[in-house]
């Protein structure tokens, strides 16, 4: 019986099915990839298409009025040394010296927290910390922490002697300054996260090895960890560099656009402006693409970069 | 009967249930209203009414959004770009006429005629009259005035009076300066004459308002910007002063509660600020309080090309979409409101900072017994002097036919006005080239925005 039955089964598969029903094989991958690439498509290429789209026009943020302008809202980029230009410079230097820090204190940290010694994992968690608190409370946290009348850090510098008068954090030669701290603090995690994982994964016969040739400490973290840990290093400052670039939420809490916010005007806070305070949604798309646009000249340099040294 | 004959009929009762429950949901007309006071005393009076206005009137209810204030543009902005309004809403003066020129709200006349034209403030129906065709399109839903808040131990420390209010910049500066000293003897400045709230918004209300108080506007009679002309110079020159004798260096990361921290802590002698903070020195400065030595000045100073001082008026308007969901209703609602008790229950959830837009509730024995003005009669005092003498004016506004500037929220959402007053006072720029930086900007955002005049 059951012989006849996997005989009759055999038989029905071998036997092919009417010209018009059938369907290729390989389309079967189509049809099952479909969903995703529509997903795709509607959640990612969609918007970015649909800004594009609004920025060739003048469109005002709520009452009907939309033009189409072609290139013009890009051409006047061009000409906004306040606005464009100096939130391109504000913003690289906010983004550049923040991964920087971000890079150096989360190394130094994931190296220390790769050693063996008691309370390490305990360590590992309180590491972690800063990364899982949300913003806002962040922002809080600092106005305070900062506050040069009664901020801990004023009572701290100053008891240690290090600062005879009180800092003011928040004046305007001061406030880029306080937000890359504040980031710093807030974002090196994400450098220890991928660090530390690589670290743990080195073989420890290189140390021996080096130790051996006579290698001190700072020569096996250049000939030896920095290696090693390079490819991640490479994937963790381009992702950094795009999160700070685009960096929000922090600056605008701190400061808004106006008055303070002056001074750190980076370019998604002069894209809010334009958009939502001036209402020129055209305006603003415009802004926004530049800005993607930016990041992907950006990604691809980097990856060049990083390839020919590869080959190297 | 079978486990799923069970399901099935639990499945049919429950439907039936719903149909039943949506049958007489879609009975009822749902007037949606977005007002700014998200305190829980002014939702759960606003609550009380709506219960009132719902048994009074079967087969309407009324569902309120409690908007922050700040967010509330915003979510105006959505509304109007998706076709998605509510019936009524709060909203700034400004909004108010640019709406209604745009065709967008329903006439309130009859709103206005149920509470009394007579009985409402004439700077009420100014700011909600439009002359042009002759109709309400808005109402305020309380009003309120912008003082300078001092405080009287600090003023009689540095011998200076606490009773007479400066009469021009020159005297107040000079009283700014004897207020900043140093307590402890340190050698060191910890107590600032004045406060000043820094985010752009509060920058650009004591731009404005002193702008008005030296003789001058931010656009002339076509429309077309006027920052580069004296009475604005000087006012950035006195804002630089201001700022390098009187105010801390950090005053430009200050949010407003801050100055009101500021003024109750003893870090500052004299804030601009609304009657909603006094909960706040309740609070913090209890003491101060007791000994009444917390101030309200019942006028401003003038500036050297100034004849009257200009104050803001807080008056954010109710009104109507004409294409909302249930218009009329929503009026009907609005008359509610207004009604004499309904309104003073409103009023007296924030009553310092509320003040009726209606002179009769002003002699209203119940109103006048508000347990608030025990303590605090002197504030609403000081704003009923500027209403009813000085004619405050909304948030940016020093000419009335201001109001008909269709890009007034684009000018105010800018940074145009901020960032002329910052380059001045904290980067050292000279005036007049800040204000003709300014001046260009605002004419080529006027310009892009399709509402050049001149």
């Amino acid at each position: 019986m059951h012989d006849a039955v996997t005989q009759a089964q055999t038989i029905d598969h071998s036997e092919p099915l009417p010209r018009g029903r059938r369907i290729p094989e390989h389309w079967w991958g189509y049809v099952l990839l479909a969903p995703a690439v529509i997903l795709v498509l509607g959640l990612i290429l969609y918007p970015v298409i649909y800004s594009f789209w609004i920025s060739l026009h003048a469109k005002h943020a709520y009452l009907p009025i939309e033009n189409f302008i072609g290139l013009d809202n890009y051409a006047a980029l061009l000409d906004d040394q306040e606005g464009f230009w100096r939130g391109l410079k504000l913003g690289a230097i906010f983004a550049v010296s923040s991964v920087g820090l971000q890079l150096v204190v989360g190394v130094s940290a994931a190296m220390l927290l790769n050693e063996s010694f008691i309370g390490r994992t305990f360590a590992r968690g309180v590491a972690l910390f800063p990364y899982m608190v949300p913003m806002i409370v962040v922002v809080i946290l600092m106005r305070w922490i900062f506050n040069d009348s009664y901020g801990v850090l004023k009572y701290l510098l100053q008891a240690s002697g290090i600062v005879d008068d009180p800092i003011v954090w928040f004046s305007p030669d001061n406030v880029m300054l306080t937000l890359i701290l504040v980031s710093t603090w807030t974002f090196f995690p994400f450098v220890v996260i991928g660090t530390l994982a690589r670290l743990q994964t080195i073989d420890p016969e290189l140390y021996a090895a080096a130790k051996v040739d006579g290698a001190g400490p700072l020569r096996r973290f250049y000939h030896v960890t920095l290696p090693q840990i390079r490819n991640v290093l490479f994937v963790i400052v381009l992702l950094r560099f795009m999160f700070m670039f685009t960096k929000f939420d922090l600056i605008w809490l701190f400061a808004g656009a106006g008055g303070l916010g002056y001074y750190v005007r980076t370019l998604p806070i002069y894209t809010y402006v334009r958009t939502f305070g001036e209402l020129q949604v055209g305006a603003g798309a415009a802004l926004s693409v530049t800005l993607f646009l930016m990041l992907v000249v950006f990604s691809i340099f980097y990856f060049t970069i990083f390839r020919r040294d590869e080959q190297l | 009967m079978t486990p799923t004959q069970q399901w099935l009929r639990a499945g049919a009762a429950a439907l039936t249930i719903l149909a039943a429950v949506g049958t007489a949901q879609a009975a009822d007309k749902v007037v949606t209203i977005w007002h700014t006071e998200p305190n829980e005393a002014t939702k759960g009076a606003m609550a009380e009414i709506i219960a009132d206005f719902e048994k009074a009137n079967p087969g309407i209810k009324v569902n309120q959004e409690a908007i922050g204030w700040g967010d509330l543009d915003k979510k105006m902005q959505t509304a109007l770009a998706t076709g998605a309004l509510p019936d009524a809403v709060h909203g700034q003066a400004y909004v108010e006429r640019s709406l209604s020129a745009k065709g967008l709200l329903r006439p309130l006349d009859d709103v206005v005629a149920s509470v009394g034209e007579d009985d409402i403030y004439d700077v009420v129906k100014k700011l909600n009259y439009n002359p042009k065709d002759g109709h309400y399109y808005g109402l305020a839903h309380a009003i309120g005035t912008d003082v300078t808040v001092y405080r009287k131990d600090f003023y009689r420390e540095a011998g200076l009076s606490v009773d007479q209010p400066p009469e021009t910049w020159a005297e107040w500066l000079d009283q700014l300066k004897k207020l900043t000293v140093d307590t402890d003897g340190d050698g060191k400045i910890d107590r600032y004459g004045l406060s000043l709230a820094g985010p752009g918004f509060f920058i650009n209300e004591d731009l404005y308002m002193w702008t008005g108080s030296n003789g001058g506007r931010l656009f002339d009679e076509k429309g077309r910007p006027t920052f580069t002309e004296k009475p604005v110079i000087e006012v950035l020159e006195f804002w630089k002063e201001l700022a390098d004798c009187c105010l801390a260096p950090d005053w430009l990361s200050r949010g407003y509660l801050d100055t009101f921290a500021d003024l109750a802590t003893g870090k500052a002698a004299t804030i601009l600020g609304w009657g909603r903070g006094t909960g706040y020195f309740e609070k913090y400065a209890p003491d101060a309080v007791a000994a009444g030595d917390i101030g309200v000045f019942p006028a401003k100073p003038v500036g050297p090309s100034g004849q009257n001082f200009l104050t803001q008026l807080d008056c954010e308007p109710w009104m109507i979409f004409k294409d909302g969901q249930h218009p009329e209703e929503a009026a009907a609602f609005l008359k509610f409101f207004y009604q004499k008790d309904n309104y003073r229950k409103y009023i007296q959830t924030v009553p310092v900072h509320f003040f009726p837009i209606t002179k009769s509730l002003q002699e209203d024995p119940d109103y006048l017994a508000t347990p608030d003005f025990a303590s605090w009669k002197f504030w609403t005092d000081a704003q009923r002097n500027i209403i009813a003498n000085h004619e405050p004016k909304p948030v940016m506004v020093t000419e009335w036919d201001d109001l008909d500037l269709p890009f007034i929220a684009e000018i105010a959402g800018s940074t145009i006005l901020v960032d002329m007053v910052t380059e001045v006072v904290q980067g050292g720029k000279a005036p007049m080239d800040a204000a003709q930086r300014a001046q260009d900007r605002a004419e080529k955002l006027i310009t892009d925005l399709g509402y050049k005049t001149w």
